[in-house]
């Protein structure tokens, strides 16, 4: 009986501080220092890299998402260390990624005007396509809660507009997050 | 009396030392970054 692999669901912020592991010798060659990711369609784009030392400096080398083999709970997998990419050679997405626009703490609003609350940390679907598929909200109308990214108004460096309808959507936990994102998928198809 | 002050002196190195490890962890990123930051409406998955 063969078992069928479900790419987790995991917080960005689990991400973060995940080794990049090299498949092909077993190194860990870096460590995840931010998420970059295109919001249109929540593909992630790549990762900007720390060293891996006691001092955690800041690696000049990035991750394009094309050098990653998986995206796990416990580690980022490249298939060998030419993954990792000098910034002239890195895709201009991931080198051109600007650290101001970093979503965290960006309000959530909904259409009609209601603050929904504040984007604590965004959920990412793992394994070999690992895109982000939901906001974490903090601190607003619907206190701390999940919600799927499956549509939204608008992104400024400041603040994120969503539909009216998203406010019944939003989760508690995880598995919560994944049956609705499977009810937005069915609704879909 | 000297080697209390000897014993302060790398207590406070000590000090300053962790302080900055932490700076620098602090900072070592954790940002989820988009790539475009003024973002077209967007209808649906």
């Amino acid at each position: 009986m063969s078992t069928r692999y479900v790419p987790p669901l995991v917080l960005g912020h689990d991400v973060v501080g995940l080794p990049v592991v090299d498949a092909s010798s077993g190194n860990d060659v870096a460590e995840v220092r931010d998420v970059v990711f295109d919001p249109t369609r929540g593909g992630l784009v790549g990762f900007t890299l720390t060293k891996r030392s006691f001092w955690r400096g800041r690696m000049k080398q990035l991750l394009p998402i094309e050098g990653v083999l998986s995206v796990g709970t416990h580690a980022v997998m490249v298939e060998d260390g030419s993954a990792l990419a000098d910034p002239a050679d890195a895709p201009a997405e991931v080198r051109r990624a600007d650290p101001s626009a970093d979503v965290l703490g960006n309000l959530v609003v909904t259409e009609s005007g209601r603050q929904l609350g504040e984007l604590v940390d965004v959920v990412i679907v793992g394994g070999s396509a690992p895109r982000v598929v939901g906001y974490r909200l903090s601190g607003g109308l619907v206190g701390d809660g999940l919600v799927p990214l499956h549509a939204h108004s608008g992104l400024s460096s400041s603040a994120l507009v969503v539909p009216d309808d998203l406010e019944p959507r939003v989760r508690s936990d995880l598995t919560g997050l994944a049956a609705e994102l499977a009810d937005l998928e069915r609704d879909r198809s | 009396m000297k080697i209390a002050i000897v014993v302060v002196v790398i207590l406070v190195l000590l000090l300053v030392l962790a302080a900055v490890v932490l700076v620098r962890r602090r900072r070592a990123g954790g940002r989820m970054i988009v790539t475009h930051p003024d973002l077209p409406k967007r209808d649906g998955p």
